[in-house]
């Protein structure tokens, strides 16, 4: 029992990286897609974040003291997964960005932002 | 279960609603305002991990600029999702059940949540949080050891898997290392407080000087496929300048948003915060008064040519840094070699400038970002 | 001063990366291609030196530390055999389409924002060439990022052209986007176990594992990171993003993506499974080996005989691109040295052989207008060096003898052979079938039928184009005759994989 509450915690990211997973192949609207994709990425990040926690730690920042010199009060969570996080939340946001900024084309050009009617719009520039 | 445990699971389940309205709720300004209170109550949840930099990093992207990015978006393409045909998409379901099957599978041998004696709080960190990696691999240019010191035993590879106490012991054991002496002497002459940044800027500066340049190319990607043909022409917008209430306190707050964003970039090494997060608020200033004086008089501030410069200035000065350390003999991104009289300083500088290069580039791209959808919105309206 | 000798490695990497930042301030006309040309000509000097560097030294590899940090706790740069090879053949690739690039682009994107289209052209081979000199797994991911999006924004820009190209791109980003998120999670599953990121280290703490075969979370992330790469590199059934981001992209970014962005997704391959998972577990521990197998043997058959049915001919070579994947996953999948050493050649092989293939067809699309099969009508004698180059091409993905294709099928039989699968080398002679007809699709619009509509106008490519489009070609045919450079250096680069150095 102990065991599964020690990793139950796991499971709520999974669940949540499956909402985002679920929203990016069954949504038709493409802004829709693009947002699911975030949450996905976010249960990732999660995962990262929960890895770096050590019991009764605590953020690791170091405590300048009265003298001047900094003095480490620990334990520390783990900084390493920190570190990782600010870069990928980074990344998703640009990722983001190039994603709306490539929908908004697609409306211009097609008038529609809906998956499936953009596919019937294609049938016909094929035919 | 840990009150971290406890407060967690509480702000899951909000989080977890949260992310089911967003994926089911049609209207899609509604969804923007609800990954807008995802964001913070992530930015919650990242807070109760002890990760203020994350947390920082959570509330100024997900709760500001994804939400104006949305919103900009919504403003040309619709409002709503079309209605769907069927309420549940059962082969979606079923991919997502078995992936995410699959994926419980693999925590069955995971560590406990918190555990300390995980190795990944063992194997390499300790020495990246006591920052005393370049003395213990004893590198030229990195600082010297002082005498008489002894790498402690666990900085020897091994996996701690049998004495369940052993973390205590470790954790206990680079505290004192770095409260003995005034300025412990490791790589940055003094230690940097926050360990975060220290893995940043310094150990996987490498990353984010890409990291930079992703968010370069974001801006620059955006250009080539949003900016129209003359650029140069004004465009009249709306504006709110006839809000009065918004009009006086936007011109108050401003100047508050400004300094705090500087002190954000250059305090990253001593509390949560830097370039990126310090960036994304500078940008916060511009776009405020862009939205309520309209986007010419933020041009009579800044042109938008100086805004394209800007954002390559800011990876050059970090890559820049990584090659002027190649030119004094280092290696790329090798602070030390900044100041061969005093490595230390050295790397202060280094990493000093690096947050500099990020603070800029993301401000200004954040705001070439936020530029490229407003001008797309007025050419709508027009 | 620089020491560029002790510095090769880096300096691969960031000269591409300072030269596409500064291609922004290089305003209109023909400063942006021609700065592009240096830069990438620069780079692709760097890597030939890189690898001679490496040759003359003797040694395994050469390790660079960033930061000068040492390896297991900041990020390093790791060059062998393999990656120098890879770094050849993507800066070599990346400096030839620049080179053609100009009247393409000149044609297909806006002139006002050349600077900006170069300066992403730039990054994207800069994410590519730093994917490929990592030996840190992180690091992987973030060069990953920067070469994907630049990449959308590529794909995107043929929007002007045809408006497919649009979807083309979010589909890809999506997919993209999933694929790494998934590359992301194994390597945080990995991360958790071993508690490291360098590669070698990774490695290393895995084989201190006594329950590894066992062990669920190393499991798992094996798992997702084979999906996640499968997505990458396009291996069948994962391969629904490639053909019309090809088919829709601008002529000369089709011919980059088509001759670099899988082939790196394979090397990332390489790296997880032989570098980090190590033979026995990726092979030999689970019938894994068996399961990739299949999805080529099927990728390689389903994918050709779609490709016959193409009535457009980039999505033709596209749908080809799908089943020479197939090839170079069959041939590491074997795990010996026959089978590894062919699909290295068979990297440098299709690389240049598509890439050139893709070259010609911008060229039509330059004359013609378009690239439908109906477009290439009679082409043979209106364009003849064009369509010559186009269908000796053809006969290189065909598997033709004395052409590059040849030589690495021929490594693939002897791979199969070796590891006893009959099956394979029987899917590999009927994937040449294949290949015969739908290039024979290509070479009878071009040499026996007449000229009509559009084509009817058509004169043949200018130099600039059709000077690149040959570098390529005739580098296929060089290097179909004489195999002794590909061939030995993936050879020795195949038993340094299965020795298991990372």
């Amino acid at each position: 029992m102990t065991e599964l509450l020690g990793i139950y915690n796991y499971w709520i990211y999974i669940i949540l990286m499956m909402i985002g997973f679920y929203g990016v192949i069954a949504k038709m609207n493409l802004i829709k897609q693009a947002i699911a994709l975030g949450l996905f990425q976010t249960g990732i990040f999660l995962f990262y974040i929960s890895m770096a926690v050590v019991d009764g730690g605590t953020a690791p920042i170091w405590t300048t003291i009265g003298d001047g010199s900094v003095k480490a009060l620990g334990p520390y969570d783990n900084p390493l997964p920190h570190v990782l996080i600010l870069t990928a939340i980074v990344v998703s946001v640009s990722v983001l960005a190039v994603a709306l900024a490539i929908i908004i084309n697609i409306k211009r050009a097609y008038g529609t932002i809906e998956y499936d009617e953009i596919q019937r719009l294609e049938g016909d520039d094929d035919a | 279960m840990s009150e971290v445990l406890l407060v967690d699971s509480v702000l899951l389940l909000l989080v977890t609603v949260c992310a089911v309205a967003i994926i089911e709720v049609r209207s899609l300004y509604a969804v923007a305002m609800l990954t807008s209170v995802y964001s913070l109550l992530m930015a919650l949840v990242w807070t109760n991990m002890h990760s203020m930099d994350v947390a920082f990093t959570e509330a100024a992207v997900g709760g500001g600029i994804s939400t104006i990015l949305l919103i900009g978006t919504l403003v040309h393409t619709r409002r709503d999702e079309k209605p769907a045909k069927k309420r549940l998409h059962v082969p979606a379901l079923l991919v997502t059940i078995l992936t995410g099957a699959a994926l419980i599978y693999g925590t069955f041998d995971m560590p406990r949540f918190g555990d300390p004696n995980a190795t990944i709080h063992h194997y390499r960190v300790p020495e990246m949080m006591a920052q005393n990696v370049g003395f213990v691999s004893q590198r030229a240019g990195k600082q010297t050891p002082p005498e008489g010191f002894v790498p402690p035993p666990r900085m020897v590879p091994t996996i701690p898997k049998a004495d369940p106490h052993h973390g205590e012991h470790a954790e206990a054991e680079h505290h004192e290392e770095g409260g003995h002496h005034k300025h412990p002497a490791d790589d940055f002459n003094g230690h940097v407080p926050n360990s975060v940044t220290s893995l940043l800027a310094a150990y996987r500066g490498y990353d984010t000087m890409f990291e930079t340049t992703v968010i370069f190319t974001a801006g620059i990607s955006l250009i080539l496929l949003l900016r129209r043909r003359r650029d140069d022409e004004p465009q009249a917008g709306e504006t709110l300048r006839g809000q009065v209430i918004l009009r006086v306190m936007t011109k108050m707050f401003i100047p508050f948003i400004l300094v705090f964003g500087f002190y954000v970039i250059t305090h990253g090494e001593i509390g949560p915060g830097g370039g990126f997060q310090g960036g994304v608020i500078l940008a916060t200033a511009f776009i405020l008064y862009a939205l309520i004086y309209g986007r010419n008089a933020l041009f009579r501030i800044i042109q938008p040519k100086v805004l394209d410069v800007l954002a390559a200035v800011g990876v050059l000065l970090y890559a820049g840094v990584g090659v002027a350390c190649l030119l004094l003999g280092g290696k790329f991104l090798d602070y030390s070699a900044l100041n061969t009289a005093s490595p230390g300083d050295g790397e202060a500088l280094g990493m000093t400038l690096v947050e500099y290069g990020v603070g800029i580039t993301v401000c200004t791209v954040m705001i070439i970002i936020f530029n490229q959808l407003a001008e797309q919105a007025e050419a709508k309206a027009s | 001063m620089l020491d560029i000798q002790a510095n090769l490695p880096v300096l691969v990497v960031v000269l591409p990366l300072l030269g596409g930042i500064l291609t922004t301030f290089t305003g209109r006309g023909l400063l942006p291609w021609a700065w592009a040309v240096a830069v990438t000509g620069t780079t692709f000097a760097l890597t030939l030196r890189l690898m001679a560097t490496l040759l003359e030294s003797g040694a395994p590899y050469i390790s660079y530390e960033l930061g000068n940090w040492p390896a297991w706790w900041g990020i390093e740069y790791r060059v062998d055999l393999l990656n120098a090879f890879i770094l050849l053949v993507v800066a070599g690739v990346g400096f030839v389409t620049t080179l053609y690039a100009r009247l393409s682009v000149r044609k297909e994107i806006p002139e006002d924002r050349h600077n900006f289209f170069y300066a992403v052209w730039i990054l994207a081979i800069t994410g590519l060439l730093g994917i490929t000199v990592t030996g840190d797994a992180f690091n992987v991911y973030v060069l990953l990022e920067i070469s994907s999006l630049t990449v959308y924004a590529l794909i995107a820009m043929g929007k002007d052209a045809d408006r497919r190209a649009l979807t083309a791109a979010l589909r890809y980003l999506i997919l993209g986007s999933v694929g790494a998120s998934f590359i992301l999670l194994g390597i945080g599953y990995l991360m958790m176990v071993t508690g490291t990121l360098n590669m070698e280290d990774m490695h290393n703490q895995l084989l201190r594992m006594a329950d590894l075969n066992e062990h669920r979370t190393v499991l798992v992330a094996f798992a997702f990171l084979v999906v996640g790469l499968s997505l990458k590199m396009a291996l069948y059934p994962l391969h629904m993003w490639l053909p019309k981001a090809y088919t829709y992209a601008p002529s000369a970014v089709s011919a980059l993506l088509a001759a670099t962005a899988t082939k790196v997704g394979v090397y990332m391959a390489f790296r997880f499974l032989f570098g980090i998972f190590g033979v026995g577990f990726s092979f030999y521990a689970m019938p894994s080996h068996l399961i990739l197998l299949a999805m080529a043997s099927l990728g390689i058959v389903f994918s050709s005989l779609s490709a016959i049915r193409q009535t457009n001919a980039k999505s033709l070579l596209a749908y080809s691109s799908v089943g020479q994947i197939g090839y170079i996953v069959a041939g590491f999948s074997l795990a010996n040295p026959n089978g590894v050493a062919g699909s290295i050649v068979h990297i440098f092989n299709h690389a240049v052989t598509k890439g050139g293939m893709f070259m010609a067809l911008g060229a039509v699309a330059y004359r013609v207008g378009g690239t439908d099969l109906r477009d290439l009508r009679g082409l043979g004698k209106k364009m003849p060096l064009t369509m010559a180059a186009l269908a000796l091409g053809g006969l290189g993905l065909i598997g033709m003898p004395l052409t590059a294709g040849f030589v690495s099928k021929w490594y693939l039989v002897k791979g199969a052979f070796d590891a006893g699968m009959w099956g394979l080398a029987v899917v590999v002679l009927f994937g040449s079938l294949l290949a015969l007809v739908y290039v024979w699709r290509l070479i009878e619009a071009i040499y026996f039928q007449e000229p009509e509509g559009r084509s009817a106008e058509a004169t043949e490519a200018p130099l600039s184009m059709l000077i690149p489009i040959w570098i390529l070609i005739g580098m296929s045919l060089y290097f179909g005759v004489d195999a002794t450079f590909t061939g030995e250096t993936a050879m020795r680069a195949a038993n340094g994989l299965l020795g298991g150095a990372p």
